[in-house]
């Protein structure tokens, strides 16, 4: 093994730990440090090479002053959810809205303690070692939250900030919520954010997350924790993304947990998503499905990455996965790699990939009703990446979703 | 021939079969009907010594042997068949492969000589023609993509092959068609008569037009309720199965 | 249907641990002195006379190697390999030439008839068929015979050991060698453009359509000594040939390292079927002992229209280190690869296969069928990739496991990558166990666990036994049964 050439950017990022640092954040600080920014050699970034993709880091975004609130209040339009607003990845109450009248719902600044300890990733320790100021958003046992909480990411003054998000949802035993995160932070900068998910037993998560607008380069990993029997259904629009790393987490920990991973990237221009999972059921008799769709357009790079983990004693596991790629163009790739890695015997998993191109009989058949080719086209391309929604129970957040995407193919709005 | 005795089972920890007594004499067809859920097809899997039923209490005996410490093979090899009332799709293997290995265990269990290939052909082939089954489905892989009724054919099939001393028919008339039926039922009359047992389990009277029993039990919450003779079949199709499930809740 | 039975009945004939190919030949041996350096790879290029230009290549490998590092990203664990430790060269003495089977040593002749490779022009392989096979039958290091060669000579196939090549075609060798598998390739291919020993050669002339089928039996039968086989396979336009190999190796407590390159090239309209029956030594039921086989294995399809096609039934060694690949590159040529790769004990297998569609309107198929048992760990890996000039790139990938037991694992890595348009790759994969339900279903007419499960693997095979010439399937249904004996509970 030869040693890792120099990255500046890592040197950088080496200033932004703050002297009166605790030694937990050190301590991650070190983990990262002694990996370095991963490269195309490390198997799980083989396909994003992050460490050629980051040469350097903008500066450390502080927490928001009065300037950067007021920047961020004017992009937050007026919204039919009730809102937890971050600016720069800070939790910014004076932005948020009153949650007081909401039962079982509380928001409170996070402190390090309330995030699990160990990271499998060194961006992972690298958020866990400079995040500040997130925020836990507790929804009570029992409690069954019907209106739908929305969280918003924002940016300050700057856009071309370095960002270090990192909040928490965590569910009690039993408690439902509907939840969408609108990841609204500029183009410019770059971000590391985290966000864990706890489910306690038997609670149930619709989660919905859209990416509108991502950093020149940004990691995002999700950290999902299920107890016996809960259920998340957890659905992810990625567009617009110059370089977006979403990985996901997931210990299905306790019996019976079940997990809908679901994800469609909408990409065009030089925009490259790369979506890697690390699935575990950790407890016999959990259910998951993932399924993720990519309509690829222009230069744009798609990646899947998928593995589901089977250990010795998860018994009666059920898991599936599936990615499929649309690509429109040439110079378009897609990169799949879904994997199981099983010791187990009694389980039933599988996965399936495909790259397909849009089906000629279908666009015939719609272009013989009358619908001109670019329409009959975009209304396949909807379908093909719509279908993801479904797994949603929640009709508001799949309204939110497909909006979007009708918005991002150019479509009329859906009246 | 087959003799139960205050059979208790459970399966993944719940009772389905509770206190069953039931005995089918030599060369007798004896008849179960009985609600969805009574428990039929579980007694017809225990007979045949499926391993995830948990059989707590009693006895099952072939001609006086106890048979629950037997592996299926064993039981087979002494003359049970089970038609399964969803007969099982084998990819790869075979429809031919499958019959003559099946063929030939038993007979090795039983200390006969393997069947030559000529002579096992021509009997597929002869038992094949009776029951409509084509030489192109014996080539495909056992049970696969066969139609519901392709499937119970050749169900009949490996029992006219087999033939079995003691046959379990577990709805054997579900999701076949009025001919269809009639051709199962001929292939299973066929094999009708001294020293051979049937127990023909149904839910409507309708097989038994085709079969009919020579006594008739009705089953209801894992055990045997009535017995009777061929009329109580007829007498059941006209009030339905609602005296036995309401009056055992009693 | 007669080999399910078979394939029962050896089940029951053999104890736990009987590797059947495990007994040692007494033979007396030439050898090179222990270990690797400069000097062993000029003796072992000097014993088999080579011209100094491959004498430099294989130096010039060496010297690449040497800065290489061992490849560690597959899922194989095992001990660091002291290549130090090794012989690299050993031939069993009196072989120094060419032969005629009058001139083989009985001893040797006696073993292959023991593996159940009779080397006479007259006698069958298997007994199966009135069909003949030529073969080339690899000793450790060298090749002791090649049948049929004067009557392959008729049609104007070329089929011999390489070191009789090198000096017999000079021309074609160098044409090929390395033009597949880069002498850099990786490390133990570089290792084995190093010292390689020997292996077997093929030409098939334009559109001659080779009259038999050629087979390479290949045996490690001396201590500490590692196989570097090196096989070439040349299909010129229009040409046809299915070829197939073997090996075996004794019981030995230590483990033994095989790293083997072959490169196949197709040229227009042509087509190579290659087989492999691999049964190395897996090691005991501690997993004390085995073969390391670490292969590269590589098909070129050159010329429009050409294809090549692999089949495997991996059963032995202790670790399997193998990705037979095709690079299509001839517009309209095609890919194959059919796989049964079982693990049991503590064997370890990591294989697959790389299908590099560069050429228009390419296309590929893959069935993998993986069966692991007894402790073992068995991972399918296996890369797709259509090159961004790759118009209408077509594969189809199947991809199965199945767990006998829950001391074992099954993985699957597969890789897909298009950067075409028009590319459309589907993949599918499943991992189980044998459904209680078929085997109490088999069970209740009359088999016993042990058939049944025989009789669903080898149903759950079948798509890829299919693909073997018929004498060898029997041979590999009979090897699936033995590999998986003890399995059941
Ligand atoms: N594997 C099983 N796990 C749990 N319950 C089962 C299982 N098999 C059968 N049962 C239950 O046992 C009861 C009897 O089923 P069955 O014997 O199939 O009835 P029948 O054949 O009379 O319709 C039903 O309530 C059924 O749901
Ligand atoms: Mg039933």
């Amino acid at each position: 093994m030869t040693a890792l050439a120099p990255n500046p950017a890592e040197e950088d990022l080496a200033t932004f730990l703050p002297a009166d640092a605790s030694p937990s954040a050190r301590l991650f600080f070190d983990q990262f440090r002694k990996a370095g920014l991963p490269n195309r050699r490390v198997e799980s970034w083989h396909y994003s090479d992050l460490r050629a993709r980051l040469r350097a880091v903008p500066p450390l975004a502080r927490a928001p002053d009065e300037a950067a609130r007021a920047v961020a209040r004017q992009k937050l339009a007026a919204g039919a959810f009730l809102r937890v607003v971050t600016v720069d990845g800070f939790y910014a109450p004076e932005l948020s809205d009153d949650f007081s009248a909401v039962a079982g719902v509380e928001i409170i600044r996070a402190g390090e303690a309330d995030f699990a300890g160990e990271t499998a990733d060194a961006l992972l320790d690298l958020n866990a070692a400079l995040a500040r100021g997130g925020f836990v958003l507790d929804i009570a046992a029992g409690a069954r939250v019907e209106t739908v909480i929305e969280i918003v990411a924002l940016a300050g003054a700057e856009t071309d900030r370095s960002r270090f998000g990192r909040n928490l949802i965590r569910l009690g035993a039993g408690a439902h919520a509907k939840i969408v995160e609108t990841r609204d932070e500029g183009f410019a900068g770059f971000g590391d954010s985290a966000l864990f998910i706890a489910l306690g037993e038997d609670a149930q998560l619709d989660y919905a997350c859209r990416c509108r607008e991502t950093a020149s380069v940004e990691v995002q990993s999700l950290n999902v924790t299920l107890a016996a029997r809960a259920n998340l259904r957890s659905v992810a629009l990625l567009a617009q993304t110059p370089f977006l790393r979403r990985q996901y987490f997931v210990s299905l920990a306790g019996e019976g947990a079940e997990l809908q991973l679901a994800g469609a990237a909408i990409l065009g221009r030089t925009d490259h998503a790369d979506v890697t999972l690390a699935v575990r059921h950790d407890a016999p008799a959990c259910t998951s499905r993932e399924t993720f769709k990519y309509v690829l357009g222009d230069h744009a790079n798609g990646v899947f990455q998928g593995k589901i983990v089977v250990p010795p004693h998860a018994q009666k596991t059920d898991g599936k996965m599936m990615c499929r790629g649309l690509l429109l163009s040439d110079e378009a790739a897609l990169s799949a790699k879904p994997e199981l890695e099983i010791f187990a015997d009694d389980v039933a998993c599988g996965h399936g990939a495909a790259v397909t191109k849009l089906d000629a009989q279908q666009l015939f058949y719609l272009e013989t009703r009358g619908v001109p080719h670019i329409e009959a086209e975009k209304i396949l391309i909807d379908a093909f990446a719509a279908d993801v929604f479904e797994m949603l129970d929640s009709e508001a957040l799949r309204d939110v979703l497909r909006a979007d995407l009708s918005e991002l193919l150019g479509e009329e709005k859906p009246a | 021939m087959l003799e139960i005795e205050n059979l208790h089972v459970r399966v993944a920890g719940k009772k389905i079969l509770d206190g069953l007594n039931l005995t089918v004499e030599d060369g007798q067809v004896a008849a179960i009907m009985g609600p969805n859920g009574s428990g039929k097809s579980t007694l017809s899997y225990v007979v045949a010594g499926r391993a995830d039923y948990e059989v707590e209490q009693g006895s099952i005996k072939l001609d006086g042997a106890d048979i629950l410490e037997m592996s299926p093979a064993e039981r087979a090899a002494r003359g049970l068949f089970l038609v399964f009332q969803y007969p099982l799709e084998i990819p790869g293997v075979a429809t031919m492969t499958f019959l003559k290995a099946a063929l030939n265990a038993q007979r090795k269990a039983r200390g006969e000589a393997e069947l030559p290939t000529l002579e096992f052909m021509k009997q597929v082939r002869a038992a094949a023609a009776k029951l409509n089954i084509s030489q192109d489905m014996l080539k495909r892989p056992v049970n696969v993509g066969f139609s519901g009724g392709e499937k119970k054919r050749m169900e009949v099939l490996q029992m006219a092959l087999l033939e079995p001393r003691f046959a379990i028919l577990d709805e054997m008339d579900s999701g076949l068609d009025i001919d269809a039926l009639k051709t199962c039922a001929e292939g299973v009359n066929a094999l009708r008569g001294e020293g051979r047992s049937l127990l023909v389990i149904t839910h409507y009277q309708r097989l038994l037009n085709f079969i009919p029993p020579d006594v008739v039990h009705v089953m209801s919450r894992g055990k045997i309720v009535r017995s009777g003779g061929p009329d109580l079949a007829l007498a059941l199709e006209a009030t339905g199965y609602a005296d036995y499930t309401e009056g055992a809740a009693a | 249907m007669a080999a399910v039975q078979q394939t029962v009945d050896t089940v029951k004939t053999l104890d736990v641990d009987a590797y059947k190919y495990g007994f040692t030949t007494e033979i007396e041996s030439d050898k090179a002195p222990k270990g690797l350096n400069e000097d062993t790879v000029r003796f072992i290029s000097a014993r088999k006379r080579e011209p100094d230009w491959l004498t430099q290549w294989r130096l010039d490998a060496y010297r690449r190697w040497e800065t290489m590092a061992e490849p560690r990203w597959a899922r194989v664990d095992y001990p660091k390999i002291n290549y130090q430790d090794l012989y690299y060269y050993s031939a069993p003495k009196g072989t120094a030439g060419p032969k005629t089977l009058a001139e083989v040593d009985p001893e040797l002749l006696r073993t292959y008839e023991k593996l159940g490779i009779p080397l006479s022009e007259q006698e069958i392989l298997a007994g199966v068929q009135e069909r003949r096979v030529a073969v080339d039958a690899v000793f450790d290091s060298v090749s002791v015979v090649t049948t049929f060669k004067e009557e392959l000579g008729k049609a104007g196939v070329i089929f011999c050991p390489i070191s009789e090549a090198v000096r017999a075609y000079p021309e074609l060798v160098r044409k090929y060698l390395g033009s597949v598998v880069p002498v850099t390739d990786n490390y133990f291919a570089t290792l084995n453009s190093a010292v390689f020993s020997d292996g077997s050669f093929v030409y098939i002339p334009p559109g001659v359509r080779c009259p038999m089928e050629l087979s390479t039996y290949f045996r490690i039968n001396e201590q500490n000594t590692g196989q570097f086989e090196r096989t070439l396979i040349i299909a010129d336009a229009g040409s046809y040939v299915s070829y197939l190999e073997g090996c075996t190796a004794p019981k030995r407590d230590e483990n033994q390292l095989h790293a083997a390159v072959v490169e196949l090239i197709a040229l227009e309209d042509a087509e190579i079927k290659y087989s492999t029956v691999q049964n190395w030594y897996p090691g005991d039921s501690e997993g004390r002992g085995g073969i390391y086989n670490f292969v590269t294995k590589r098909g070129d399809c050159r010329g429009a229209r050409s294809k090549i096609s692999w089949t495997q039934v991996e059963t032995g060694s202790a670790i399997t280190w193998k990705y037979p690949s095709c690079i299509l590159r001839g517009d309209h040529s095609r890919g194959e690869f059919y796989s049964i790769a079982i693990s049991n004990g503590h064997q370890q297998v990591d294989s697959g296969t790389k299908m590099l569609h560069l050429g228009k309107n390419t296309s590929s198929r893959i069935i993998s069928k993986g069966i692991s048992a007894g402790q073992s760990q068995n991972t399918y890996r296996g890369q797709v990739f259509a090159h961004r000039k790759a118009q209408n790139a077509r594969n189809f990938t199947n991809c199965d496991s199945l767990l006998i037991g829950d001391q074992c694992g099954a993985h699957t890595v597969p890789y897909i990558e298009a950067k075409n348009s028009t590319a459309q790759f589907e993949h599918e994969a499943t991992t189980s166990k044998i459904s209680d339900d078929q085997l109490f279903y088999c069970m209740q007419r009359g088999l016993e666990a042990e058939e049944a499960t025989a009789l669903i693997v080898n149903g759950f095979v079948r798509d890829v036994l299919q693909q073997l010439p018929m004498e060898f399937a029997v041979e590999a249904q009979k090897l699936i049964a033995i590999s998986l004996e003890g399995s059941v509970g």
